[in-house]
Protein backbone atom coordinates (compact mmCIF):
# COMPACT_ATOMS: atom_id res chain seq x y z
CA UNK A 1 0.00 0.00 0.00
CA UNK A 2 3.06 2.51 1.11
CA UNK A 3 4.38 2.17 -2.76
CA UNK A 4 1.24 3.03 -4.41
CA UNK A 5 0.93 5.78 -6.84
CA UNK A 6 -1.99 7.52 -5.16
CA UNK A 7 0.62 7.83 -1.35
CA UNK A 8 3.59 9.20 -4.03
CA UNK A 9 1.36 11.70 -5.43
CA UNK A 10 -0.62 12.48 -2.12
CA UNK A 11 3.30 13.54 -0.75
CA UNK A 12 4.03 16.17 -2.97
CA UNK A 13 0.90 17.91 -1.98
CA UNK A 14 1.76 17.47 2.16
CA UNK A 15 -1.52 18.74 4.69
CA UNK A 16 -1.77 22.28 5.87
CA UNK A 17 -2.61 21.04 9.63
CA UNK A 18 -3.80 23.56 12.22
CA UNK A 19 -1.61 23.89 15.27
CA UNK A 20 -3.33 25.09 18.84
CA UNK A 21 -0.04 25.48 19.75
CA UNK A 22 3.53 24.50 20.25
CA UNK A 23 4.45 22.89 23.88
CA UNK A 24 8.03 21.61 22.41
CA UNK A 25 9.91 23.55 25.18
CA UNK A 26 8.02 21.09 27.70
CA UNK A 27 10.29 18.75 29.18
CA UNK A 28 8.58 15.75 28.12
CA UNK A 29 6.72 17.34 25.01
CA UNK A 30 6.20 15.17 21.56
CA UNK A 31 7.51 16.71 18.70
CA UNK A 32 4.67 17.01 16.03
CA UNK A 33 1.89 16.43 18.58
CA UNK A 34 -0.75 19.73 18.71
CA UNK A 35 -1.00 21.30 22.40
CA UNK A 36 -3.73 21.89 23.45
CA UNK A 37 -1.89 23.03 27.10
CA UNK A 38 1.53 23.56 28.15
CA UNK A 39 0.75 23.29 31.92
CA UNK A 40 0.02 20.90 32.38
CA UNK A 41 0.71 19.40 29.71
CA UNK A 42 -1.83 17.70 27.26
CA UNK A 43 -1.29 17.33 23.79
CA UNK A 44 -3.30 15.58 20.75
CA UNK A 45 -1.94 13.59 17.87
CA UNK A 46 -2.73 14.87 14.22
CA UNK A 47 -5.22 12.03 12.61
CA UNK A 48 -2.43 11.43 9.75
CA UNK A 49 -0.05 10.68 12.68
CA UNK A 50 -2.16 7.73 13.67
CA UNK A 51 -1.67 5.66 10.72
CA UNK A 52 0.50 2.91 12.26
CA UNK A 53 -1.30 -0.58 13.32
CA UNK A 54 0.40 0.25 17.21
CA UNK A 55 0.21 3.65 17.83
CA UNK A 56 4.55 4.77 18.33
CA UNK A 57 5.00 6.14 21.81
CA UNK A 58 6.32 9.31 20.18
CA UNK A 59 2.68 9.61 19.22
CA UNK A 60 0.58 8.83 21.71
CA UNK A 61 -1.35 11.84 23.36
CA UNK A 62 -0.76 13.23 26.35
CA UNK A 63 -3.49 14.01 28.50
CA UNK A 64 -1.88 14.85 32.22
CA UNK A 65 -4.08 16.49 35.48
CA UNK A 66 -1.90 17.48 37.55
CA UNK A 67 2.05 17.74 38.39
CA UNK A 68 3.87 15.43 36.38
CA UNK A 69 6.01 13.40 39.24
CA UNK A 70 9.42 12.72 39.85
CA UNK A 71 10.50 8.99 38.55
CA UNK A 72 12.95 7.50 40.17
CA UNK A 73 16.14 6.08 38.24
CA UNK A 74 15.92 2.47 39.43
CA UNK A 75 12.04 1.62 38.60
CA UNK A 76 12.28 -2.00 40.00
CA UNK A 77 11.40 -0.80 43.79
CA UNK A 78 7.97 1.42 42.58
CA UNK A 79 5.29 0.20 44.98
CA UNK A 80 2.08 -0.47 44.64
CA UNK A 81 -0.91 -0.85 47.19
CA UNK A 82 -3.92 -2.90 46.80
CA UNK A 83 -5.84 -2.47 50.25
CA UNK A 84 -9.58 -1.70 51.20
CA UNK A 85 -12.54 -4.42 50.48
CA UNK A 86 -9.66 -7.50 50.35
CA UNK A 87 -8.59 -10.05 52.59
CA UNK A 88 -4.77 -9.89 52.49
CA UNK A 89 -3.98 -6.00 51.64
CA UNK A 90 -0.67 -6.13 49.14
CA UNK A 91 2.23 -4.03 48.64
CA UNK A 92 4.12 -5.40 45.58
CA UNK A 93 6.96 -4.02 43.88
CA UNK A 94 7.28 -3.39 40.09
CA UNK A 95 9.60 -6.07 40.20
CA UNK A 96 7.41 -8.60 41.73
CA UNK A 97 4.47 -8.11 39.51
CA UNK A 98 6.94 -8.41 36.87
CA UNK A 99 8.18 -11.70 39.26
CA UNK A 100 5.27 -12.97 40.51
CA UNK A 101 2.07 -12.86 38.24
CA UNK A 102 1.41 -14.05 34.39
CA UNK A 103 2.08 -11.55 31.78
CA UNK A 104 0.28 -10.40 28.83
CA UNK A 105 0.28 -8.12 26.05
CA UNK A 106 -2.75 -6.93 24.65
CA UNK A 107 -3.30 -3.74 21.77
CA UNK A 108 -5.77 -1.77 23.76
CA UNK A 109 -7.41 1.88 22.91
CA UNK A 110 -6.94 4.15 25.22
CA UNK A 111 -9.36 7.79 24.21
CA UNK A 112 -9.88 10.74 26.28
CA UNK A 113 -13.71 11.48 26.95
CA UNK A 114 -13.15 14.79 25.75
CA UNK A 115 -11.92 13.61 23.01
CA UNK A 116 -14.09 15.72 20.35
CA UNK A 117 -14.98 18.38 23.27
CA UNK A 118 -14.21 21.52 20.71
CA UNK A 119 -17.13 21.01 18.72
CA UNK A 120 -19.60 21.03 20.60
CA UNK A 121 -21.85 24.30 20.86
CA UNK A 122 -22.32 25.96 23.09
CA UNK A 123 -18.74 25.24 24.39
CA UNK A 124 -17.91 23.01 26.96
CA UNK A 125 -15.00 23.72 29.50
CA UNK A 126 -12.22 21.72 29.51
CA UNK A 127 -9.42 20.84 26.89
CA UNK A 128 -10.79 21.68 23.25
CA UNK A 129 -9.72 18.37 22.08
CA UNK A 130 -10.38 17.76 17.88
CA UNK A 131 -10.09 14.08 17.45
CA UNK A 132 -6.65 13.11 18.40
CA UNK A 133 -7.47 12.06 21.73
CA UNK A 134 -6.86 8.41 20.85
CA UNK A 135 -4.16 6.18 20.82
CA UNK A 136 -3.90 2.14 20.48
CA UNK A 137 -0.48 0.57 21.63
CA UNK A 138 0.51 -2.97 22.39
CA UNK A 139 0.55 -3.14 26.37
CA UNK A 140 2.14 -5.04 28.50
CA UNK A 141 1.88 -5.59 32.25
CA UNK A 142 -0.38 -8.09 34.23
CA UNK A 143 -4.63 -8.55 34.60
CA UNK A 144 -5.33 -6.23 37.09
CA UNK A 145 -7.99 -9.23 37.86
CA UNK A 146 -4.90 -11.56 38.63
CA UNK A 147 -3.66 -8.96 41.44
CA UNK A 148 -7.02 -8.72 43.11
CA UNK A 149 -7.96 -12.31 43.11
CA UNK A 150 -4.34 -12.67 44.65
CA UNK A 151 -5.49 -9.97 47.34
CA UNK A 152 -8.92 -11.95 48.08
CA UNK A 153 -11.75 -9.92 46.69
CA UNK A 154 -14.50 -9.51 49.89
CA UNK A 155 -18.15 -9.83 48.78
CA UNK A 156 -18.48 -6.40 49.73
CA UNK A 157 -16.43 -5.20 47.06
CA UNK A 158 -17.81 -2.90 44.54
CA UNK A 159 -15.48 -0.33 42.83
CA UNK A 160 -12.30 0.46 42.54
CA UNK A 161 -10.64 3.69 43.57
CA UNK A 162 -7.15 4.38 42.02
CA UNK A 163 -4.11 6.71 42.48
CA UNK A 164 -1.18 7.60 41.32
CA UNK A 165 2.27 10.03 42.43
CA UNK A 166 1.01 13.23 40.06
CA UNK A 167 0.52 16.02 42.93
CA UNK A 168 -2.27 18.13 42.28
CA UNK A 169 -1.91 20.97 40.38
CA UNK A 170 -1.73 23.49 43.29
CA UNK A 171 0.67 21.77 45.20
CA UNK A 172 -1.03 21.35 47.67
CA UNK A 173 -0.73 18.27 49.33
CA UNK A 174 -4.29 17.85 51.10
CA UNK A 175 -5.56 17.63 47.21
CA UNK A 176 -5.42 14.63 44.66
CA UNK A 177 -4.87 15.46 40.90
CA UNK A 178 -7.13 12.73 39.84
CA UNK A 179 -9.13 9.46 41.07
CA UNK A 180 -10.68 7.76 39.48
CA UNK A 181 -12.57 4.22 39.62
CA UNK A 182 -14.52 1.78 38.12
CA UNK A 183 -17.25 -1.25 39.31
CA UNK A 184 -15.33 -4.45 40.09
CA UNK A 185 -17.12 -6.23 37.22
CA UNK A 186 -15.04 -3.94 35.07
CA UNK A 187 -11.71 -4.31 37.02
CA UNK A 188 -11.86 -7.86 36.81
CA UNK A 189 -12.38 -8.26 33.02
CA UNK A 190 -9.43 -9.95 31.59
CA UNK A 191 -8.05 -6.61 29.22
CA UNK A 192 -7.79 -4.29 31.97
CA UNK A 193 -4.31 -4.37 32.96
CA UNK A 194 -1.53 -3.07 34.81
CA UNK A 195 1.04 -2.24 32.21
CA UNK A 196 4.56 -1.33 32.51
CA UNK A 197 5.78 -1.49 29.07
CA UNK A 198 4.78 0.27 25.92
CA UNK A 199 4.89 -1.51 22.66
CA UNK A 200 7.92 -3.25 23.91
CA UNK A 201 9.69 -0.59 25.87
CA UNK A 202 9.06 1.38 28.53
CA UNK A 203 6.50 3.70 27.82
CA UNK A 204 7.53 7.70 28.52
CA UNK A 205 6.97 9.34 31.79
CA UNK A 206 4.23 11.43 29.95
CA UNK A 207 1.96 8.22 29.70
CA UNK A 208 2.72 7.08 33.09
CA UNK A 209 6.31 5.23 33.23
CA UNK A 210 6.32 3.35 35.41
CA UNK A 211 3.53 1.83 36.34
CA UNK A 212 -0.30 2.79 34.89
CA UNK A 213 -3.75 0.95 34.84
CA UNK A 214 -5.35 0.28 31.03
CA UNK A 215 -8.98 -0.18 31.02
CA UNK A 216 -9.89 -0.08 27.65
CA UNK A 217 -13.00 1.36 26.11
CA UNK A 218 -14.12 2.93 29.15
CA UNK A 219 -12.73 6.81 29.56
CA UNK A 220 -8.93 7.11 29.42
CA UNK A 221 -9.15 9.14 32.97
CA UNK A 222 -9.87 5.38 34.33
CA UNK A 223 -6.19 4.70 33.23
CA UNK A 224 -4.67 6.27 36.19
CA UNK A 225 -1.19 7.29 35.26
CA UNK A 226 1.88 6.65 37.82
CA UNK A 227 -0.49 3.82 39.93
CA UNK A 228 0.57 3.52 43.22
CA UNK A 229 -2.38 2.35 44.87
CA UNK A 230 -5.95 0.36 44.20
CA UNK A 231 -7.77 1.19 46.92
CA UNK A 232 -11.49 -1.62 46.47
CA UNK A 233 -14.18 -0.05 47.83
CA UNK A 234 -17.58 -0.70 49.18
CA UNK A 235 -19.40 2.17 47.58
CA UNK A 236 -19.38 3.45 44.19
CA UNK A 237 -15.91 5.98 44.22
CA UNK A 238 -16.00 9.33 45.37
CA UNK A 239 -12.02 9.96 44.36
CA UNK A 240 -11.25 13.76 42.84
CA UNK A 241 -13.17 14.33 39.40
CA UNK A 242 -15.38 10.97 40.02
CA UNK A 243 -17.99 13.74 39.79
CA UNK A 244 -16.66 15.17 36.53
CA UNK A 245 -16.95 12.72 34.14
CA UNK A 246 -20.33 12.69 33.47
CA UNK A 247 -23.16 12.47 31.31
CA UNK A 248 -26.75 13.70 31.51
CA UNK A 249 -29.78 10.84 32.73
CA UNK A 250 -31.20 12.18 29.70
CA UNK A 251 -30.87 13.84 26.39
CA UNK A 252 -31.02 17.89 27.12
CA UNK A 253 -31.36 20.54 25.20
CA UNK A 254 -27.76 22.63 24.12
CA UNK A 255 -27.28 24.88 26.97
CA UNK A 256 -29.47 23.05 29.68
CA UNK A 257 -27.80 23.16 33.61
CA UNK A 258 -28.38 19.79 34.58
CA UNK A 259 -28.38 19.32 37.98
CA UNK A 260 -25.83 17.01 39.18
CA UNK A 261 -28.33 14.91 40.99
CA UNK A 262 -29.20 13.89 36.89
CA UNK A 263 -25.63 13.20 36.18
CA UNK A 264 -24.61 9.92 35.35
CA UNK A 265 -20.97 8.12 35.37
CA UNK A 266 -19.66 7.66 32.36
CA UNK A 267 -18.86 4.04 31.40
CA UNK A 268 -18.48 2.49 27.94
CA UNK A 269 -17.38 4.66 25.41
CA UNK A 270 -18.92 5.40 21.66
CA UNK A 271 -18.20 3.65 18.52
CA UNK A 272 -15.97 6.01 16.80
CA UNK A 273 -13.69 6.13 13.64
CA UNK A 274 -10.34 8.02 12.31
CA UNK A 275 -8.78 8.63 8.46
CA UNK A 276 -5.52 8.28 8.61
CA UNK A 277 -4.68 8.46 4.92
CA UNK A 278 -5.14 10.39 3.13
CA UNK A 279 -3.90 13.32 4.92
CA UNK A 280 -6.20 16.11 5.27
CA UNK A 281 -5.43 18.97 2.60
CA UNK A 282 -3.88 16.37 0.31
CA UNK A 283 -3.53 16.81 -3.59
CA UNK A 284 -4.17 13.65 -5.74
CA UNK A 285 -4.38 13.04 -9.31
CA UNK A 286 -7.32 12.47 -10.93
CA UNK A 287 -7.65 9.30 -12.87
CA UNK A 288 -7.95 5.88 -10.73
CA UNK A 289 -8.57 4.84 -7.33
CA UNK A 290 -7.84 6.55 -4.14
CA UNK A 291 -6.97 5.00 -1.02
CA UNK A 292 -8.23 5.55 2.55
CA UNK A 293 -7.58 3.82 5.34
CA UNK A 294 -7.71 4.24 9.36
CA UNK A 295 -9.19 2.80 12.33
CA UNK A 296 -12.58 1.80 14.31
CA UNK A 297 -13.08 1.16 17.67
CA UNK A 298 -15.82 0.98 20.21
CA UNK A 299 -15.99 0.52 23.93
CA UNK A 300 -17.59 -2.71 25.53
CA UNK A 301 -19.91 -3.16 21.94
CA UNK A 302 -17.78 -4.17 19.59
CA UNK A 303 -17.08 -2.38 15.85
CA UNK A 304 -19.54 -4.35 13.01
CA UNK A 305 -18.16 -2.34 10.08
CA UNK A 306 -17.46 1.27 8.80
CA UNK A 307 -18.62 3.06 5.52
CA UNK A 308 -16.71 5.74 3.45
CA UNK A 309 -18.17 8.65 1.29
CA UNK A 310 -16.68 11.02 -0.73
CA UNK A 311 -19.97 12.78 -1.69
CA UNK A 312 -21.23 14.59 1.73
CA UNK A 313 -22.73 11.53 2.87
CA UNK A 314 -24.92 11.09 -0.26
CA UNK A 315 -23.65 7.17 -1.29
CA UNK A 316 -21.56 5.48 1.21
CA UNK A 317 -19.40 2.36 0.42
CA UNK A 318 -18.87 -0.42 2.48
CA UNK A 319 -14.83 -0.47 3.76
CA UNK A 320 -12.92 -3.52 4.36
CA UNK A 321 -12.09 -4.18 8.06
CA UNK A 322 -9.60 -6.67 9.39
CA UNK A 323 -9.81 -8.35 12.60
CA UNK A 324 -9.04 -7.01 16.10
CA UNK A 325 -5.74 -8.41 16.92
CA UNK A 326 -7.63 -8.70 20.42
CA UNK A 327 -10.51 -7.45 21.89
CA UNK A 328 -10.40 -3.55 22.54
CA UNK A 329 -7.77 -2.63 19.80
CA UNK A 330 -8.67 -0.49 16.79
CA UNK A 331 -9.06 -2.30 13.66
CA UNK A 332 -7.82 -0.93 10.35
CA UNK A 333 -10.05 0.19 7.87
CA UNK A 334 -9.51 0.34 4.18
CA UNK A 335 -11.56 1.62 1.00
CA UNK A 336 -10.65 2.80 -2.30
CA UNK A 337 -12.96 5.18 -3.67
CA UNK A 338 -13.04 7.17 -7.58
CA UNK A 339 -13.28 10.66 -7.41
CA UNK A 340 -15.46 11.47 -10.74
CA UNK A 341 -14.30 14.42 -12.08
CA UNK A 342 -11.01 17.25 -10.35
CA UNK A 343 -12.53 19.37 -7.47
CA UNK A 344 -12.62 18.98 -4.13
CA UNK A 345 -13.86 16.35 -1.86
CA UNK A 346 -14.39 15.68 1.88
CA UNK A 347 -13.52 11.75 2.93
CA UNK A 348 -16.44 11.01 5.68
CA UNK A 349 -15.76 7.48 7.45
CA UNK A 350 -18.28 6.49 9.22
CA UNK A 351 -18.60 3.13 12.14
CA UNK A 352 -21.10 1.08 12.89
CA UNK A 353 -21.18 -0.94 16.58
CA UNK A 354 -22.42 -4.59 16.66
CA UNK A 355 -25.52 -2.72 17.99
CA UNK A 356 -26.36 -0.98 15.04
CA UNK A 357 -25.62 2.31 16.27
CA UNK A 358 -23.35 4.46 14.18
CA UNK A 359 -21.13 7.54 14.24
CA UNK A 360 -23.32 10.39 13.59
CA UNK A 361 -22.64 13.43 10.92
CA UNK A 362 -22.53 16.34 13.74
CA UNK A 363 -22.07 16.11 17.44
CA UNK A 364 -24.45 14.02 19.10
CA UNK A 365 -26.47 14.90 22.19
CA UNK A 366 -24.97 18.06 23.91
CA UNK A 367 -23.71 17.54 27.55
CA UNK A 368 -22.49 19.91 30.45
CA UNK A 369 -18.81 19.03 30.48
CA UNK A 370 -18.23 18.10 26.25
CA UNK A 371 -17.93 14.35 26.50
CA UNK A 372 -18.46 11.19 23.88
CA UNK A 373 -18.48 13.05 20.89
CA UNK A 374 -18.53 10.58 18.63
CA UNK A 375 -19.37 12.68 15.10
CA UNK A 376 -17.72 11.37 11.90
CA UNK A 377 -14.01 12.36 11.24
CA UNK A 378 -13.53 13.98 7.65
CA UNK A 379 -10.24 14.94 5.78
CA UNK A 380 -10.28 17.35 2.68
CA UNK A 381 -8.93 16.06 -0.48
CA UNK A 382 -8.09 18.00 -4.11
CA UNK A 383 -8.40 15.97 -6.82
CA UNK A 384 -6.43 17.86 -9.19
CA UNK B 1 -29.82 43.11 -52.27
CA UNK B 2 -33.48 42.56 -51.46
CA UNK B 3 -35.10 43.42 -48.39
CA UNK B 4 -34.95 40.14 -47.14
CA UNK B 5 -31.19 39.90 -48.11
CA UNK B 6 -30.46 42.34 -45.80
CA UNK B 7 -32.35 41.11 -42.80
CA UNK B 8 -30.38 37.52 -43.69
CA UNK B 9 -27.01 38.97 -43.88
CA UNK B 10 -28.18 41.21 -40.37
CA UNK B 11 -29.71 38.00 -38.71
CA UNK B 12 -25.93 36.01 -39.56
CA UNK B 13 -23.97 39.01 -38.07
CA UNK B 14 -26.04 38.95 -34.54
CA UNK B 15 -25.36 35.28 -34.80
CA UNK B 16 -21.86 35.58 -35.47
CA UNK B 17 -21.27 38.35 -33.03
CA UNK B 18 -23.15 36.63 -30.36
CA UNK B 19 -21.13 33.65 -30.81
CA UNK B 20 -18.15 35.82 -30.13
CA UNK B 21 -19.56 36.76 -26.82
CA UNK B 22 -21.10 33.88 -26.03
CA UNK B 23 -19.37 31.75 -22.77
CA UNK B 24 -17.62 29.08 -23.67
CA UNK B 25 -17.15 26.24 -21.95
CA UNK B 26 -13.92 26.32 -20.12
CA UNK B 27 -11.39 24.23 -21.28
CA UNK B 28 -10.40 20.89 -19.36
CA UNK B 29 -6.87 22.63 -18.47
CA UNK B 30 -8.09 25.69 -17.43
CA UNK B 31 -10.49 23.88 -14.97
CA UNK B 32 -7.91 21.67 -13.65
CA UNK B 33 -5.99 25.01 -13.14
CA UNK B 34 -9.07 25.87 -11.36
CA UNK B 35 -8.89 23.30 -9.19
CA UNK B 36 -5.75 23.78 -8.26
CA UNK B 37 -5.54 27.58 -7.54
CA UNK B 38 -8.97 26.46 -4.75
CA UNK B 39 -6.63 24.10 -3.43
CA UNK B 40 -3.77 26.95 -3.12
CA UNK B 41 -6.22 29.27 -1.38
CA UNK B 42 -7.49 26.21 1.21
CA UNK B 43 -7.59 27.67 4.52
CA UNK B 44 -6.14 24.56 6.10
CA UNK B 45 -8.64 22.84 8.07
CA UNK B 46 -12.42 21.70 7.19
CA UNK B 47 -14.71 23.59 9.29
CA UNK B 48 -16.40 21.30 11.69
CA UNK B 49 -18.57 23.76 13.29
CA UNK B 50 -22.48 23.25 13.52
CA UNK B 51 -23.86 25.47 10.75
CA UNK B 52 -27.67 24.60 11.59
CA UNK B 53 -29.09 25.44 14.99
CA UNK B 54 -32.27 23.52 15.29
CA UNK B 55 -33.39 25.53 18.26
CA UNK B 56 -32.95 28.63 15.83
CA UNK B 57 -33.90 27.52 12.56
CA UNK B 58 -33.97 31.13 11.45
CA UNK B 59 -30.59 31.47 12.26
CA UNK B 60 -30.89 34.44 14.34
CA UNK B 61 -28.34 32.57 16.85
CA UNK B 62 -26.08 30.71 14.65
CA UNK B 63 -22.54 31.18 15.62
CA UNK B 64 -20.02 33.61 14.11
CA UNK B 65 -18.17 32.66 10.74
CA UNK B 66 -15.63 32.80 13.41
CA UNK B 67 -16.39 31.27 16.09
CA UNK B 68 -13.76 28.60 16.55
CA UNK B 69 -11.46 29.82 13.99
CA UNK B 70 -7.95 28.40 14.21
CA UNK B 71 -6.63 32.15 14.70
CA UNK B 72 -8.85 32.32 17.92
CA UNK B 73 -7.52 29.55 19.26
CA UNK B 74 -3.61 29.71 18.36
CA UNK B 75 -3.57 33.27 20.24
CA UNK B 76 -2.04 31.91 22.79
CA UNK B 77 1.50 33.00 22.06
CA UNK B 78 4.23 31.06 24.57
CA UNK B 79 6.91 34.58 23.75
CA UNK B 80 4.99 37.15 25.45
CA UNK B 81 5.31 37.59 29.09
CA UNK B 82 1.16 37.50 29.07
CA UNK B 83 0.63 34.70 26.94
CA UNK B 84 -0.89 36.79 23.96
CA UNK B 85 -3.84 37.71 26.46
CA UNK B 86 -5.71 40.56 24.76
CA UNK B 87 -4.45 43.99 26.30
CA UNK B 88 -7.84 45.66 27.92
CA UNK B 89 -9.01 46.05 31.11
CA UNK B 90 -8.44 42.85 33.75
CA UNK B 91 -5.70 41.59 31.93
CA UNK B 92 -3.17 41.48 34.83
CA UNK B 93 -6.10 40.03 37.07
CA UNK B 94 -6.30 37.42 34.70
CA UNK B 95 -2.77 36.19 34.24
CA UNK B 96 -2.37 36.66 38.26
CA UNK B 97 -5.59 34.65 39.24
CA UNK B 98 -5.20 31.94 36.34
CA UNK B 99 -1.39 31.11 36.25
CA UNK B 100 -0.78 30.29 39.17
CA UNK B 101 -1.25 26.72 38.91
CA UNK B 102 -1.99 25.84 35.13
CA UNK B 103 -0.72 27.68 31.91
CA UNK B 104 -3.12 30.52 30.02
CA UNK B 105 -3.50 28.35 27.10
CA UNK B 106 -6.43 26.35 28.80
CA UNK B 107 -8.05 29.97 29.69
CA UNK B 108 -7.64 31.01 25.95
CA UNK B 109 -9.41 28.05 24.62
CA UNK B 110 -12.47 28.59 26.65
CA UNK B 111 -15.44 30.54 25.14
CA UNK B 112 -18.51 30.82 27.82
CA UNK B 113 -21.04 33.76 28.87
CA UNK B 114 -20.36 35.34 32.34
CA UNK B 115 -22.65 32.63 34.17
CA UNK B 116 -20.29 29.67 33.32
CA UNK B 117 -17.27 31.96 33.95
CA UNK B 118 -18.72 32.90 37.27
CA UNK B 119 -19.32 29.06 37.98
CA UNK B 120 -15.38 28.08 36.68
CA UNK B 121 -13.77 31.22 39.22
CA UNK B 122 -16.33 29.41 42.19
CA UNK B 123 -14.67 25.86 40.99
CA UNK B 124 -10.75 27.56 40.57
CA UNK B 125 -11.39 28.76 43.92
CA UNK B 126 -12.00 25.06 45.50
CA UNK B 127 -9.18 23.88 43.49
CA UNK B 128 -6.71 26.42 45.60
CA UNK B 129 -7.13 29.56 43.70
CA UNK B 130 -6.68 32.83 46.46
CA UNK B 131 -10.38 34.01 46.41
CA UNK B 132 -10.42 37.13 44.20
CA UNK B 133 -12.33 40.26 46.26
CA UNK B 134 -15.54 40.74 45.03
CA UNK B 135 -14.39 44.26 42.89
CA UNK B 136 -12.04 41.78 41.23
CA UNK B 137 -13.97 39.38 40.84
CA UNK B 138 -16.28 41.15 39.18
CA UNK B 139 -13.58 42.41 36.56
CA UNK B 140 -12.12 38.74 36.58
CA UNK B 141 -15.93 37.70 35.01
CA UNK B 142 -15.96 40.91 32.36
CA UNK B 143 -12.50 40.70 31.15
CA UNK B 144 -13.14 36.70 30.27
CA UNK B 145 -16.79 36.99 28.76
CA UNK B 146 -15.63 39.83 26.85
CA UNK B 147 -12.80 38.28 25.26
CA UNK B 148 -13.67 34.88 25.64
CA UNK B 149 -17.24 35.04 25.53
CA UNK B 150 -19.67 32.33 23.84
CA UNK B 151 -19.73 35.19 21.11
CA UNK B 152 -16.20 35.99 20.18
CA UNK B 153 -15.35 40.01 19.74
CA UNK B 154 -15.43 41.50 16.76
CA UNK B 155 -12.74 41.63 15.25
Amino acid sequence: MSGSPTRRALLAGGAALPLVGTAEAQEGAKAGLAALGDRPLVQETPPHLLDEEATPAARFFVRNNGQVPEIPAAVEGWRLRIDGEVERPLDLTLAQLKRDFESATLRLVIECAGNGRRFFRPAASGNQWTFGGVGCADWTGVRLRDVLQRAGVKRSAVYTGHYGADAHLSGDPQKTAISRGVPIAKALEAHTLIAWAMNGADMPVMNGHPLRLIVPGWPGSCSQKWLTRIWVRDREHDGEKMAQYRMPAYPVAPGTEVPESDMEIIESMPVKSLITFPPTGARVRFGGALDVRGHAWSGDVEVAHVDVSIDFGATWTRASLAPAANRYAWRRFRASVRPPEQGYYEIWARATDAQGRAQPASPPGWNPHGYCNNQQHRVAVFVT
Amino acid sequence: MKRGDWIALACAGLVVGALAFWPQDATREERAERVVAMADKWAGEIAFEPSYDALAPSGEALPAASAFSPAAVSSFDPSDPYSGLPRNDGYELVAGYCSGCHSLQIVMQQRHDARTWDGLLTFMVSQGMPAPEAAERANLISYLSRNFGAQPPAP
